[in-house]
């Protein structure tokens, strides 16, 4: 045992031994790593976003491929892996350019909603006041409407297709980053390193973007992961209303909308659509939780 | 002296981290009798907090008591039930923390509170335990006591808390009350006062104080005995009057060294000791002290020290320090 | 108190005039002509021009405003055009029935969430917190419409023991038609805002039961039971209490989704079924009658917040907040 010895004598060895143990359990990708859970929801994402980008390289059939004489078949069974859906399509082609289809959507959304919130959150929080009262009151009343209601509205008025459930989806996603960035950027105004700068004369944008964003990097980044989560239901939702990836371009919402039609003849379409938006969200979810742990045990949601 | 009421025999509380066990008390004995008030000092980190949690068996998780027992009126509070445990916190035993803001439920009335505490202890009905409650409250010296019970603690002092806290103990009648460092949150003014307080209503009720501190000027005013610690263990233990006249280990010199003096018109700097406790993972095979004491020698690396009694009732571990040899102070400063 | 909950009426103004802007500007200021949009397929110059005068699009655009935010206040929520009906009466039709829907499944939701987080929370790191923490994480992962549709596939497909459409009243049917059609809705609605209850119960409870308060009331006897369920749990309850808010809004929402899959006669199949018919006045309405009610619901859980911590309270009237 390494501690039988005593400080600063014969134990310089020991003491570096603990003082390595203790910077190895102190690294962040080690405390990372030592969540079970949040590996898990790491591997899961990587799966995701591989099935996305190797779509064309994995599907075995093309996913528009329409084949009459191949309708509904069940799972497991013959050439198609994961059987087929109404019109003999392959679902597991579909359901691999689906994760494409959610990936782009979701991360697309998270970042148009977090470089606005971002943005507005910084300029509110550091600017006080009038600037502050207005900005905040315009999050405040849009934060008012439920998300999924906030991204009907818009995509009903806008149409559909990719870029605008982008839109709607990252128009609803910025008040929360904003107000994320906002109480950061309060905390970290008054500290004494920008007030420092302040009186060395640093401009505000400067102080603004090298000084108090990088301060923020850490709630930015466990919200936007979480958020990804959430925009893959999002889409997810949308589509499955009809409103948001319109077929034939596959999506797992619109996957799953199909599979609703002929859940008594074929409810596998249903049930794997649903499972993939299922685990990829828990995956978000594992990943977000992990990295707030690790970034800062207090931190809350 | 008279009864004894707690006796602590050899305890070893320990925490198990992921990098290592810390001796967090490592052996300690002593005894506390009716209506005596025991000092105990040291450093932060010198493990009195725990073991003042460990009397009440109130350890976090990480800590286990490994060896050693906690008698109370001869009976074992180890071994207690989860059941006895509740009926001894509270009312054999009452424990006042450091900081009263946050020792009372912040959400509830402070009169519930007390309310709360007579029902459980004392068995009391409503109306009788509201009675009491607030005459406890006028006794510990709290103006408007039928207002103050009706009051939310964010709504009084931090000195009025502590009162609150005391006259908790005091209506459930504790034969033992522990407090953690009681003043150390208070305003200047007010600890005195709460000091004050605590010692009249000991001198009225017979019960025994258990006052830790690391403020030897309070220890003075309060105690009939103290013990100092360091590192975990005990390295002097004697009656108040025989520690300030006659301090026998050299970390009890450096304590007072390092204690400021109003009285005394001395003109050089306060001193300090140098260095820093040991790490609490590794001691335990040699003197803690040593790598501090200007006095050490070969063997304090080598051997833990016995608490020897040296004279009467004044114990002290100290390789230096035994019948044989008796170390004088500032004597072949050694090398410090 | 008093004044801290008009200071909080007072900020509602402001938001009410987002909520009310952001919809109008949602149909006004977009690029696109909405009144093409509306038309669709029978587009023709005609027929335009007699519904932008009708709508009164041809007005100047602070006009417009003042018109729908003046016309709101007086209750006037616009039409259907679909249904030709006001779209306030559709909405008033609707909404007891979405409310009994969204009230059942948070009240579960709150019952069950709560009940949990504390054991989950009081047993930390046990195998019982383990298994719990992993369900919370599926509730709050969980796509509600796919569980919907796989509790339809389960439950009425494959074991036909619930209806898997339509409603029930009590007054007509009696009370077990009303609970066998309202369960299964009901469960998956219950199940996002379960796994978030879970959730914040479970930290919130481990912050309160690790704090200095809850060490002294143990120091002073106070049994466990007494200090989970009543000292730790209130303290523990503000954070809660403000989810509630949050997740009554997503009740709503998921509304829109669930209600679609069972038919469920409330708000959610009226808005799906205007999307359908791309009846955009009546979409609008909803999302404003929705908002406004979240923004009150917001002000009473504020509400509810300062009678459970006095502090609160305290602490806005000095400012803050």
């Amino acid at each position: 045992m390494e501690e039988k010895v005593l400080s600063g004598s014969i134990s310089k060895e020991a003491q570096a031994a603990m003082i390595r143990k203790e910077r190895t359990a102190n690294n962040a990708w080690h405390k990372f790593c030592r969540n079970k859970s949040a590996v898990v929801g790491l591997v899961i994402v990587c799966l995701m976003i591989l099935m996305g980008v190797l779509a064309p390289l994995l599907s075995p059939y093309d996913p528009n491929q329409i084949n009459v004489l191949e309708t509904y078949l069940p799972p497991f069974t013959g050439s198609h892996l994961l059987g087929t859906d109404d019109l003999g399509r392959d679902l597991l082609s579909r359901l691999l350019y689906g994760a494409q289809m959610s990936i782009v959507v979701a991360i697309g959304a998270t970042v148009l909603g977090g470089v606005i919130g971002i943005l507005l959150g910084l300029i509110s929080g550091y600017a006080g006041g009038v600037v502050d009262a207005v900005i905040m009151r315009i999050m405040d009343g849009m934060f008012a409407f439920p998300f999924i209601l906030l991204s009907i509205l818009l995509v009903t008025i806008l149409g559909s297709g990719v870029f605008n459930v982008i839109l709607a989806i990252g128009i609803g996603n910025v008040p929360r980053f904003a107000r994320v960035v906002r109480s950061k950027v309060i905390v970290t105004k008054n500290e004494e390193f920008c007030n420092a700068e302040r009186i060395l004369g640093a401009s505000p944008l400067r102080i603004m973007f090298s000084h108090i964003l990088p301060n923020t990097v850490s709630e930015v980044v466990v919200y936007a992961t979480l958020n990804i989560g959430s925009a893959i239901i999002s889409e997810a939702s949308l589509s499955f209303l009809g409103l948001g990836i319109l077929i034939p371009t596959p999506s797992w919402g619109n996957i799953l909308r199909g599979g609703r039609g002929c859940l008594t003849t074929a409810p596998h379409i249903a049930a794997f659509s649903g499972l993939l938006i299922f685990v990829a969200v828990i995956g978000f979810n594992l990943v977000g939780d992990g990295i707030r742990d690790v970034m800062d045990p207090k931190m809350k949601k | 002296m008279d009864e004894l009421i707690l006796e602590v025999n050899n305890l070893k509380t320990y925490f198990f981290l992921a990098s290592g066990v810390a001796k967090a008390v490592d052996g300690v004995s002593f005894q506390l009798h009716k209506g005596e008030t025991l000092g105990v000092v040291g450093e932060s980190g010198s493990g009195k907090s725990v073991m003042s949690k460990c009397v009440i068996r109130l350890l976090e998780k990480v800590g286990r008591i490994v060896e050693g027992e906690i008698k109370f009126d001869g009976q074992d509070v180890l071994s207690f039930s989860e059941k006895e445990l509740m009926a001894y916190r509270g009312q054999d035993v009452s424990m006042i923390f450091q900081d009263p803001m946050t020792s009372l439920d912040p959400v509830f009335r402070i009169g519930d509170q007390m309310m709360e505490n007579l029902r459980i202890h004392r068995g009391l009905e409503k109306a009788e335990a509201k009675k009491v409650a607030i005459e406890a409250l006028r006794s510990v010296g709290i103006p408007n006591p039928e207002a103050r019970f009706e009051a939310y603690p964010f709504e009084l002092s931090g000195g009025m808390c502590q009162r609150v806290i005391i006259a908790m103990a005091l209506c459930c009648n504790a034969r033992v009350v522990v407090a953690d460092e009681p003043t150390t949150a208070l305003d200047v003014t007010v600890q005195a006062q709460v000091l004050r307080l605590l010692k009249k209503l000991q001198k009225e009720t017979g019960m025994a104080l258990m006052l830790i501190t690391h403020n030897l000027g309070v220890v003075w005013d309060m105690c009939d005995r103290v013990m100092v610690m360091y590192a975990g263990k005990i390295v002097e233990t004697a009656a108040v009057k025989d520690l300030y006249a006659n301090p026998l280990h050299p970390y009890t010199w450096g304590l007072l060294d390092s204690m400021p003096s109003l009285s005394s018109q001395r003109k050089t700097a306060l001193k300090t000791i140098a260095g820093t406790p040991p790490d609490l993972r590794l001691t335990g095979t040699c003197c803690n002290f040593y790598n501090r004491c200007p006095y050490a020698r070969p063997i304090c690396t080598e051997q833990v020290p016995e608490l020897v009694e040296l004279e009467p009732g004044h114990l002290v571990a100290c390789h230096r320090q035994c019948k044989s040899e008796t170390l004088k102070r500032g004597e072949d400063g050694g090398n410090g | 108190m008093q004044k801290v909950i008009l200071k909080r009426l007072l900020q509602l103004i402001p938001t009410l005039l987002v909520v009310i802007a952001f919809t109008f500007a949602a149909t006004r200021l977009i690029p696109g002509d909405p009144v093409a949009a509306m038309l669709g397929e029978q587009y023709d110059a005609t027929k335009v021009d007699a519904l932008r005068e009708e709508l009164g699009l041809n007005d100047p655009i602070p006009v417009q405003f003042g018109k729908y935010f003046m016309d709101i206040l007086q209750g006037d929520f616009g039409e259907s055009y679909y249904f030709n009906t006001s779209a306030i009466n559709m909405i008033k039709a609707r909404l007891p029935n979405t409310l009994v829907l969204s009230v059942s499944s948070l009240c579960i939701a709150i019952i069950v969430g709560v009940l949990f987080g504390v054991l989950s929370a009081k047993r930390q790191s046990s195998l019982l917190d383990y298994v719990l923490t992993v369900v919370s994480l599926f509730g709050v992962s969980a796509p509600v419409f796919w569980v919907a549709i796989m509790m339809v596939l389960v439950f009425s497909v494959n074991l036909g023991w619930l209806p898997s459409f339509g409603m029930a009243t009590i007054a007509q049917d009696g009370l077990a038609a009303f609970l066998r059609h309202i369960t299964l809705p009901c469960a998956c609605l219950a199940v996002i805002p379960m796994g978030t209850f879970m959730r914040i119960t479970r930290s919130s409870m481990i912050d309160s039961l690790g704090s200095d308060s809850v060490r002294a009331l143990r120091a002073r006897g106070v049994s466990e039971r007494s200090i989970v369920w009543k000292h730790a749990l209130k303290n523990a309850l503000p954070p809660i209490l403000t989810v509630v808010g949050m997740q009554f809004a997503g009740c709503f929402a998921g509304a829109v989704l669930t209600e679609n899959i069972f038919s469920w006669p409330g708000m959610g199949t009226m808005i799906s079924s205007a999307i359908d018919n791309r009846d955009y006045s009546l979409i609008q309405a909803t999302v404003l009658v929705v908002a406004l009610a979240f923004v009150i619901i917001n002000l009473i859980t504020d509400i509810l917040y300062m009678v459970i911590n006095p502090k609160v309270a305290i602490d806005a009237e000095n400012g803050g907040m």
